[in-house]
């Protein structure tokens, strides 16, 4: 018994001194690298390079991480007409609020937009506050850009970390680091001053290691400079730098492999997509209506510096099962060639889109066949523009433009291509008046997308005609290419009615409306009346305040 | 006989007393309070350890010396001390609250109850509703008052939402569990069965001795335990249970519609066709009238169907088994007591498949020496479940005239009944989608003590729980289904097939070293006075460990066995997750006698999860108690005891492990794997959350009458006011920063309330008993600080400044057209405008185009209720007729909480039509005027879905009354009398849930959770939101039970 005792004091003693050490309490996360101990390695930086992409991923309270690049995305098809999304999930069909549709005669029916609110920019300022939650639909895009910005700003001052070494010809795989992080900021001020009224520039990496951000909101012209002020940056390092296989393994260890990392951009390559940014940036951001022939000329130069044929860009694919590629989240494939797929069933093929595709295309004959479980029409009633009879075929089953099951061939580009520079060059010289020059890059690119159609160099078209075969092209040669919102916007076709705009569509018009059983196609005056820029989301707002000097922030 | 026995003992005892002046015999009887024999009550002499129990007739017999005095004692009565005496009949009297003697936690040290001077709950076993099947959370039901102790679901194994005395953070309300003094993980797993009784402490003033832990409370179970010299005996229930859910007085769906027909009154689809189902089940939806047309602004719901309709939840919820089967032996020597229980628990789902626990407990305890006790306490427990999640939306929103169990050519059930709807027909998992999940549950405690002859007191406990998680899911090849074929429709991951694994280990550590030192003043120093005091030292050590494991094949073979190695992608990864906290306690307590009693203390805890790893957390506690009873006890008969108490205490709640660690995310990214800034930051400088709590109570006891009536009544009563400073909060930021969030420790809450209990015995007769147990538990939580000022939204919940936690903060329908905004001055409606808009006789403005309901704006919301209650009760009685027949009752209350009723939203969504979905609420046919018209005016429902914001009209009075046990049960132990081998035998019938009286409209008004609108889990967003959101659950169970109670 007496040993019993002794043996108790001594176990519990021990114990006792053994656990009170505080070096116990030392307990790294050991599942995820700390900032201090990853970005000073190269393998690091690279990987935090990459990780720009996974910026697109964020926390939404509520949801969880949600793809929010591909939310803006399919919001921005929306309001380009080319798919539609009639749901409320991240608020989705709200940009989408078209302010009135009129049946053609004899009924001549006005068709307000079942939501109540007048305009699209009634529903998204009703939206716009926290309370809204994920039902803030201007809130993704925003988001994500600057999410995309904080990260680049951070490899930035990673990079400039003396204790940063790279390997074999370390100053070929700095600079490419480098234009990549300015290449992304640029991105992201391009999408950000492209789409919001103001917004701020932020270049300093204390804005998200200490939460410090600017409050100074400049208009967005001011951050279309700022975009091209950065991708300019980029592409003078891109300018000096001479590819290698030191360039080409840094390449290949920051571009996702589902982003065809085997197609290495080259220097040069990405000069070019620069000068295409920048057009696009011009253009996008200009109305036809009012732009003169200097301004014409400007996007000429820049897309005659621009993209070529063969010039690869940066393309977002999927991963065979999806699991990590950025597509999977809740149950919805995140990717735009996968939302709007049958089985996605987020999103739908707008009567628009195809109306504006030339008879005979090839592309269509392909691209797309009768809606499986039958026409599509005024989805929950909320809006006869929610209606469709066409669903895109899959690509596993000889499609072109969607996927159900992570086909590899389900890529789509989130940079401009080269087809986009030939139809941006295409447009201005039609509008300068070299309507056949114009005319042969259209032919280049239906010729590329094996449209089948005849040959329009030549044909001696009107300027008008040529204007509208470029428009026509630029729908279907350009659609999923993230680009359509910025036509629409800048052809006047979304402006109020009042004040010109409006288009003739195709609308899927329900039996009841017309005193018959079944849904009919016709042709109806469509009046969108969208904003132009976006105000800046309440969720910005309520935590960094416009301060003095700001530009308007609301509309 | 016992006369004679009796008489024989006398003369024995005249014999002894004839030979030796040292020793006498002493027999005696043990009775309860109307005379019936109690056996196996202790009789000990004081001081010594040589106990003996009585026999079934209550009879004993112990050799003492002379004048000893002899405790008798016996679970669920009062002890008696009285001098050794020859033919002692006892009655010993029921301890009403049935309580042990002692209560430990919270107090460190076994302390006498009269001298406690926190506010600790027990629940003894014998308490429990006999209705409770599943596990603790249900026993504890109603048995606590200030606890709110919430079945979210009636799935088996769901966890429960516990909250101790109101809300005391933003990120959750879960309690310490600690079992026989050490922590343990999971209370799910816990039998009721092993459950000896459980004590629980409501907050810091008494949970301050748990430190970083202890914030929230705790609630400590303890097993079963055998005697020293206790009779070896063994107990044995079985019990079945007919589980049905609870589907609420009011029917959820229409049985009507508005859908366009024909003249045949046939359903037409937007071509023009009668609706109607294809070859693979798939339904074409019925086209509806445009709701814009100004034509249609009055269509009505009044159709009816011309094909049949079927009740979903019928075809979908099943009616279940429950079976429960313990065992338990109890006994002990002179060296050893013990206890084993074996008991198991088989519980069909009411939605699909089946769960089942076993759990095997050996509590030991060995008495080596004088002083010295080892304790060992074993718990295995296994659980295994093919459970699948379920989907009651799609039941409830699926078309009327959908056969869920129709099947195609090949037998399956259509996984997609509807081309509108995205969501499946819940029979079709089963057929697709294979779950298996076990649990191994090893938990160990250790407990050394020895009491030093003087003085000290030494104990060392060390507790393990070892908790292996295995689990897989199983998606068969689905690419011959029908209706993949057509419409590319599959469940899980790939129509290829796939196959997870994981395994999730969890090994926490839990010692606790004590040491005593007690002296009493008047025995030690021979002092007047009657000082004793307790000097409490002890050491804390928690360790908790997780590793996870998880890999994924999808593409599986199109031959058995489906393997991850045959799988044609392979995916896998790991995490590993560990903390520490260490802390240290000195605590003083003196007593004044019985009479008055204050202790002081300070608890030091240092963890790897806060403080930057090196600052300790420092709580500090006082307690005060006095007992006016002792002063006038000898004048007031009637008053047999009255304490006063207050207690002042802090704890803490830890965050998550690894919340104080800045970290990137590394995403696989295609082939590679990528890092990134975390969306949501982590803050180093992270401090631990910290709760002060006041409590000032008083216990009485009373006897009012000296008869049959009211012969006893133990009252308790606590006021309680808490402060939660440093509340961690996931606080939104600037998203310009690069973050969606940031942990913070930004706000307080400030709580306070009142907890009643009552216990009563009402009526004591010859043949009848009643005794009455009333809780009452009031709680209000107020956020007085918050982060940047800026309101947490999320939803329906809200917290603002200086508001109660858990606010529906929603729009809502204007009621007049000349309703002003949020600035008290502009019209929301345009005065130019208001023409065009009219009053129902709702009262709410609608659009008089559409009859669509107008809402103030989003940046105008209004607070409509609170998602918490108000106050908890409950309410037993239970009454014994010819000590043979027992009934009781229980009903529990929740009174002054809302419930967001996001499932009926979904029903008030348009129908028909693309994207419609079928289901639409029963209130649909409710009629209403507008515009001078009247009737079920589909638009003015619709619109009130429509709005896609949580609104008004769906904030309910969650309020209730139910009927939470009704028990009979019979004693039979008469008619097995003759057996030698069984001495008791009870039958018992229960019912659970019953009754429930509520004004909610929904199927059960605790099948809450925190949710949005998509059904999104809000609950670990650290953003105050728990409970109180309805969103498609699987409401709790009225179950019908039936049990056997054997002793041998």
């Amino acid at each position: 018994m007496k040993k019993m005792k002794k043996l108790l004091y001594i176990l519990s003693t021990t114990l006792l001194l053994a656990a009170c050490k505080k070096t116990i309490l030392q307990l790294p996360n050991p599942n995820l690298p700390t900032p201090q101990s990853s970005l000073a390695t190269e393998g690091g930086v690279d990987a935090f390079a990459m990780g720009i992409y996974y910026k697109w991923i964020a926390f939404e309270t509520g949801d969880g991480n949600t793809n929010f690049f591909d939310i803006a995305w399919y919001m921005e098809s929306n309001m380009g007409d080319e798919d539609f999304t009639p749901y409320s999930n991240y608020g989705s069909r709200y940009p989408m609020n078209i302010a009135s549709i009129t049946l053609p005669a004899p009924y001549n029916t006005v068709v307000t937009n079942p939501s109540g609110f007048a305009n699209n920019l009634a529903i998204l300022e009703n939206f716009n506050s926290r309370s809204a939650g994920d039902g803030n639909s201007i809130q993704y895009e925003w988001d994500c850009f600057y999410y995309v910005n904080a990260q680049a700003n951070t490899l930035l001052q990673a990079l400039a970390n003396p204790a940063l070494k790279l390997s074999g010809d370390a100053a070929t795989r700095m600079k490419l680091l480098r234009a990549w992080a300015y290449y992304w900021k640029g991105y992201a001020y391009s999408k950000i001053g492209s789409m919001y009224l103001a917004a701020v520039i932020d270049d300093s990496p204390d804005s998200t290691a200490k939460g410090l951000t600017s409050n100074v909101y400049v208009v967005h012209d001011s951050v279309i400079g700022a975009a091209n002020r950065n991708l300019e940056q980029a592409a003078s390092i891109f300018a000096s730098i001479t590819e290698n296989s030191d360039y080409d393994t840094t390449f290949k260890a920051i571009i996702p492999s589902f982003n065809v990392a085997n197609h290495v951009i080259t220097p040069s390559m990405w000069v070019r997509q620069i000068h295409s940014f920048e057009a696009r940036n011009y253009m996008a951001n200009h109305k036809v209506a009012t732009m003169s022939s200097s301004d014409w000329t400007t996007i000429l130069n820049l897309a005659a510096s621009g993209m070529l044929e063969g010039d690869y860009t940066l393309q977002w694919g999927m991963a065979p099962a999806g699991v990590p590629d950025l597509t999977q989240n809740l149950g919805f494939l995140f990717h735009p060639m996968a939302l709007h797929s049958v089985s996605g069933g987020l999103s739908f093929v707008s009567e628009r889109l195809i109306q504006d595709i030339q008879p005979g295309d090839q592309r269509f004959t392909k691209g797309f066949e009768p809606y499986p479980t039958g026409t599509v029409v005024n989805v929950l009633n909320r809006g006869i523009q929610f209606g469709t009879r066409y669903a895109p075929v899959d690509i596993e089953k000889g499609g072109l433009y969607a996927t159900e099951n992570f086909s590899s061939a389900a890529v789509v580009p989130i940079a401009p291509t080269w087809e986009e520079t030939a139809l941006m060059t295409a447009e201005a010289d039609i509008y300068l008046g070299n309507t056949d020059a114009g005319l042969q890059l259209i032919d280049q690119v239906r010729a590329s997308q094996n449209a089948g159609l005849p040959p329009l160099a030549g044909s001696g078209i009107s300027q008008d005609s040529a204007i509208s075969q470029l428009h026509s092209e630029r729908r279907i040669g350009l659609y999923l290419h993230n680009v359509s919102w910025y036509d629409a916007r800048r052809w006047g076709i979304t402006a109020p009615a009042s004040a010109g705009g409006g288009r003739i569509g195709n609308i899927v018009v329900p039996g009841s409306l017309i005193n018959q059983t079944a849904a009919k196609v016709l042709p109806c005056f469509i009046n969108y009346d969208f904003v132009d820029y976006w105000d800046v989301p309440q969720n910005e707002l309520d935590f960094n305040p416009a301060g003095a000097g700001s530009a308007p922030v609301k509309n | 006989m016992r006369a004679l026995l009796l008489s024989a003992v006398v003369l024995l005892f005249t014999c002894i007393k004839g030979w030796t002046q040292q020793t006498i015999v002493v027999t005696g009887k043990v009775t309860d309070e109307k005379g019936a024999a109690i056996a196996g009550a202790t009789i000990t002499p004081k001081g010594t350890r040589n106990a003996t129990t009585s026999k079934d007739d209550g009879t004993w017999s112990l050799q003492v010396k002379p004048k000893t005095k002899l405790i008798i004692s016996y679970v669920g009565y009062e002890s008696v001390e009285i001098e050794a005496r020859p033919g002692l009949t006892i009655a010993l009297a029921p301890d009403v609250k049935s309580l042990s003697d002692v209560v430990v936690t919270g107090v460190g040290v076994a302390t006498n109850r009269k001298k406690v001077p926190i506010d600790v709950a027990t629940v003894s076993s014998k308490d429990f509703a006999p209705s409770v099947t599943t596990n603790v959370q249900q026993a504890l039901d109603g048995q606590v008052a200030g606890a709110n102790i919430q079945q979210t679901s009636g799935t088996p194994g769901a966890p429960f939402n516990i909250t101790l005395r109101g809300i005391n953070s933003l990120d959750g309300t879960q309690p310490l569990i600690m079992v026989d003094g050490v922590e343990m993980d999971n209370l799910n797993n816990i039998d009721p069965a092993v459950v000896d009784h459980i004590e629980v402490v409501k907050g810091p003033a008494g949970g301050m001795l748990y430190g970083a832990q202890g914030a929230n409370g705790v609630i400590q179970i303890f097993t079963k335990k055998g005697m020293l010299n206790g009779k070896f005996s063994v107990n044995f229930n079985s019990k079945v249970s007919v589980d049905h859910i609870l589907t609420g007085k009011h029917p959820l769906i229409s049985n009507h519609h508005h859908f366009i027909t024909d003249a045949n009154n046939n359903l037409l689809n937007a071509s023009g066709n009668i609706v109607t189902k294809d070859a693979t089940g798939l339904w074409s939806d019925p086209q509806v009238p445009i709701a814009t047309a100004p034509a249609n602004a009055f269509v009505t719901n009044d159709k009816t169907y011309n094909i049949p309709t079927y009740d979903h939840l019928k075809q979908g919820f099943r009616q279940a088994l429950t079976f429960t089967n313990s065992v338990s032996l109890t006994g002990g020597t002179n060296t050893a007591d013990y206890a084993v229980t074996a008991s198991q628990l088989n519980q069909q789902d009411v939605l699909s498949n089946a769960f089942s626990r076993t759990n095997f407990t050996v509590n030991l305890g060995l008495h080596p020496f004088k002083g010295f006790i080892f304790r060992t306490i074993t718990q295995g427990i296994a659980r295994y479940q093919n459970l699948l999640a379920g989907n009651r939306f799609n039941m409830l929103t699926d078309y009327n005239f959908v056969d869920f169990t129709w099947k195609d050519p090949t037998g399956h059930y259509p996984l997609k009944t509807i081309n509108s709807s995205t969501q499946n027909n819940p029979l079709s998992e089963n057929q697709w989608h294979h779950q298996n999940k076990q649990t191994l549950e090893i938990f160990q405690d250790f407990d050394f003590n020895y009491k030093f002859p003087r003085f000290v007191e030494l104990d060392v406990k060390y507790g393990l729980d070892y908790n292996n998680d295995q689990g897989n899911n199983y998606y068969q090849v689905q690419t011959s289904n029908l209706q993949y074929a057509k419409y590319t429709t599959y469940w899980g991951p790939s129509p290829n097939g796939a196959l997870l694994d994981s395994t999730t280990r969890n090994f926490n550590q839990n010692g606790l070293y004590s040491g005593f030192f007690r002296t009493d003043w008047q025995k030690d120093f021979h002092s007047n006075l009657p000082v004793a005091t307790t000097t409490e030292f002890a050491y804390d050590y928690r360790k908790y460990a997780e590793t996870q494991y998880w890999a994924e094949g999808i593409g599986l073979p199109a031959y058995p066995p489906a393997t991850i190695s045959g799988a044609t992608t392979k995916t896998a990864g790991d995490y590993y997750q560990s903390s520490v906290t260490y802390g240290f306690l000195v605590n003083q307590t003196i007593d004044w006698g019985n009479l008055f009693g204050i202790s002081g203390g300070v608890r030091s805890d240092y963890g790897s999860a806060f403080g930057a790893a090196y600052k300790a957390a420092t709580f500090p506690r006082g307690t005060i108690y006095f007992r006016p009873s002792e002063l006038m006890t000898a004048q007031q008969p009637w008053l047999r005891d009255w304490k006063l108490r207050a207690a002042y205490g802090a704890a803490g709640i830890q965050p998550l492990p690894y919340d104080r660690q800045i970290t990137l995310s590394s995403p696989t990214l295609g082939n590679g794997v990528a890092l990134a800034l975390a969306s949501q930051g982590t803050n180093d400088s992270l401090k631990l959350m910290k709760n002060y709590e006041l409590e000032i109570g008083t216990d009485a006891t009373f006897s009012p009458f000296e008869g049959e009536w009211l012969p006893r009544l133990v009252f308790s009563g606590s006021y309680w006011h808490r402060k939660s400073q440093d509340v961690y909060q996931n606080a939104q930021v600037a998203p310009s920063t690069g973050y969606a969030t940031k942990l913070d420790n930004l706000s307080t809450i400030v709580s306070h309330g009142i907890d009643l209990s009552l216990d009563a015995s009402v009526y004591n007769g010859r043949n009848i008993s009643w005794e009455l147990s009333a809780r009452w538990g009031y709680s209000r939580a107020i956020t007085t600080k918050i982060a940047n000022g800026q309101d947490i939204v999320n939803f329906e919940f809200a917290v603002k400044q200086g508001q109660p936690v858990g606010l529906f903060y929603v729009m809502t329908p204007l009621h007049s057209v000349t309703q002003v905004g949020a600035d008290g001055k502009t019209p929301i409606i345009p005065a130019a405008k208001q023409g065009n808009y009219s009053l129902t006789s709702t009262g709410d403005v609608v659009l008089n185009g559409d009859n669509y309901v107008q809402y103030t704006p989003s940046n105008d919301l209004s607070v409509v209720g609170h998602a918490y209650p108000d106050f908890t009760s409950s309410l037993t009685n239970r009454f014994t007729f010819f000590k043979k027949l027992f009934v009781s009752f229980q009903f529990d209350w929740i009174h002054g909480n809302s419930i967001y009723n996001v499932t009926k939203q979904w029903l008030y969504r348009p129908t028909g039509g693309t994207g419609g979905q079928g289901g639409e609420s029963r209130d649909l046919d409710k009629k209403l005027t507008i515009q001078g018209q009247t009737g079920s005016f589909v638009n003015y429902y619709n619109s009130l879905y429509d709005v896609g914001l949580a609104v008004s009209p769906f904030v309910e009075n969650g309020s209730f009354i139910r009927l939470r046990d009704l028990s009979i049960g019979y004693d039979l132990s008469r008619y097995v009398a003759g057996s030698k081998a069984i001495k008791r035998l009870t039958i018992t019938a229960s019912g659970r849930n019953l009754l429930t009286f509520t004004k909610y409209s929904g199927l059960d008004p605790e099948n809450t959770g925190a949710y949005d609108e998509g059904g999104n889990d809000l609950s670990k967003s650290r953003t105050g939101a728990f409970s109180g959101v309805d969103f498609f659950g699987t409401p709790n169970l009225r179950s019908y039970q039936f049990s056997l109670n054997v002793g041998f």
